[in-house]
């Protein structure tokens, strides 16, 4: 700014005597306002236009005012023209991240996301950089309607922000077409998110047994119990494409009771209820055999046709058999056999108590 | 001799098997294989099937020793007791026939003589299909 006093100061004399009617107008401001004051007020009106990367839209000429010479606005006169307001941009889009959808009623060890039909499965949604006057987030289910099953968006369709989204399975994924459900986040059309795939199935779990029958035909004794299971979908019949395998394990044989092999039953249909046994042969009590325990873990796992999981621990399937055989004092013979849940392992199967409490006892000859 | 058992395979295999045994008090009995040419000296797989045709108790848990097996007429497992499909010493799940149980440990039998070898299974009256295996030299 000072070098531009400077080349104010060295303006000839024969500059006109009678400036333009804007210039005029100049002069009487800086008549006014005092000339350095003016030049002042002009160099600045200059410099910050600099700044903001423009050309003044304004030459400066020097006009001698008062005997002096200031500097006025050339163009188009002293109106000062405000430029039309620039349209506001559009907010940058959003981004969202969803959960795995994923039932809670999931076990770990499968590797598949699912969730069950006819139940609402929560789903996290995180938005990030939604910004005040966009539009809404749309959440919907993509590649519904044919063999990989179908869900609805239960709750939480429009979004502004991270929030849960309640997914509901309509129908159930046809064995072989795993994974070809989505979530879709979509922002004025444009997709912004996208979850990684899951599928529909339904699977048992929470392995229940009570007592139906007391065993003791001459030949063997123990129990028989009533099994049962639920489908985390809440109708059983949902589980017609899984099928269960049952497996016991010895854990503890003392006096008569030998030890034997762990075992299981094959694949069983998932969607038919069954009956467990519990029996020792009586020839397992000769004569002058002595107390003894036996113990066996029994666990139950699951494969699920329609995701293609197999050897999966069912929830809470855990028991334990206890069998007791005592001799009193007296010589009375007595077996006694006890099924109660618990967390339990069987043939590298493990899993937390079912529930049952089934008990019997007999005297033996 | 015993092999593993693959029961899904043992399933399948049983479904597909033409010559099932014949039905006789609500039970049938098949031994069957998925090798039924085979070289002198190569290992052939039996399997077993006990089906319930009626209402019976299918005992499904194992796999449960064969007996009362034989290979030209000659047993080569232990005799069969009467409680083979219904075992005394047990846990685990018992279903409703009809229903089909191949839980049973395969057996294994290798040939030196070339010919048609002949494999039954028999507990009770109960008697399986003749299993033909044609060993080739």
């Amino acid at each position: 700014m000072r070098a531009y006093a400077r080349e104010l100061g060295r303006v000839p004399a024969a500059q006109p005597k009678v400036a333009p009617r804007h210039l005029c107008d100049a002069k009487s401001l800086a008549s006014a306002m005092g000339n350095r004051a003016f030049c002042g007020y002009l160099s600045r009106t200059a410099d910050m236009k600099a700044i903001a990367g423009q050309e003044p839209d304004f030459d400066l000429e020097q006009a001698e005012i008062d005997g002096k010479l200031a500097v006025a606005r050339n163009g188009k006169g002293a109106t000062k023209v405000k430029p039309p307001k620039p349209p506001k941009p559009k907010p940058p889009p959003s981004a969202v991240t969803f959960a795995a959808v994923r039932a809670k009623s999931t076990p770990s060890q499968m590797t598949k996301d699912r969730i069950p039909p006819r139940k609402t499965t929560k789903v996290k949604v995180t938005v990030a950089g939604f910004a005040k006057g966009s539009d809404k987030i749309e959440i919907s289910v993509d590649g519904g309607g044919g063999s990989a099953g179908d869900a609805d968006i239960a709750s939480g369709k429009k979004i502004t922000g991270s929030s849960t989204v309640g997914v509901k399975g309509t129908t159930q994924t046809t064995p072989g077409s795993a994974d070809g459900l989505e979530l879709v986040a979509k922002q004025g059309g444009t997709e912004i998110g996208r979850s990684t795939p899951f599928s529909v199935s339904a699977i048992p779990q929470n392995y229940t047994d009570r007592f139906k029958s007391k065993v003791n035909d001459g030949t063997k004794v123990g129990m028989v119990v009533q099994d049962g299971w639920a489908s985390d979908s809440g109708t059983f019949s949902d589980l017609d494409k899984t099928e269960i395998s049952e497996l016991v394990e010895e854990t503890k044989a003392t006096g008569p009771f030998v030890g034997v092999t762990p075992i299981n039953s094959t694949y069983l249909p998932g969607d038919s209820l069954t009956t467990d046994s519990h029996t020792s042969s009586l020839t397992t009590f000769p004569a002058g055999a002595v107390s003894g325990v036996r113990e066996v873990d029994q666990t139950c796992m699951f494969r699920d046709n329609r995701t293609g999981e197999t050897d999966i621990s069912m929830t809470r399937s855990g028991f334990k058999v206890v069998r007791t055989f005592t001799v009193n004092k007296k010589g009375k013979r007595t077996f006694k056999i006890q099924k109660f849940g618990a967390k339990a392992t069987a043939k590298g199967v493990t899993s937390e108590a079912g529930r049952c409490n089934a008990s019997t006892s007999m005297k033996i000859a | 001799m015993s092999a593993e058992l693959d029961p899904d395979a043992a399933k399948a295999a049983y479904a597909r098997w033409a010559d099932k045994g014949p039905e006789r008090d609500g039970w049938r009995l098949t031994v069957f294989t998925e090798q039924p040419v085979v070289s002198t000296g190569e290992h052939v797989v039996v399997f077993h099937a006990a089906e319930a045709t009626t209402g019976h108790d299918v005992y499904v848990m194992g796999p449960k020793p064969v007996h009362g097996e034989s290979v030209d007429g000659h047993p080569t497992t232990p005799p069969a007791t009467e409680y083979e499909l219904a075992p005394l010493d047990y846990d685990g799940k018992v279903l409703t026939g009809p229903a089909t149980d191949v839980n049973f440990e395969p057996t294994r039998y290798t040939f030196d003589e070339p010919g048609i070898h002949v494999v039954t299974w028999e507990i009770g009256n109960l008697r399986s299909n003749e299993l033909r295996i044609d060993v080739r030299g």
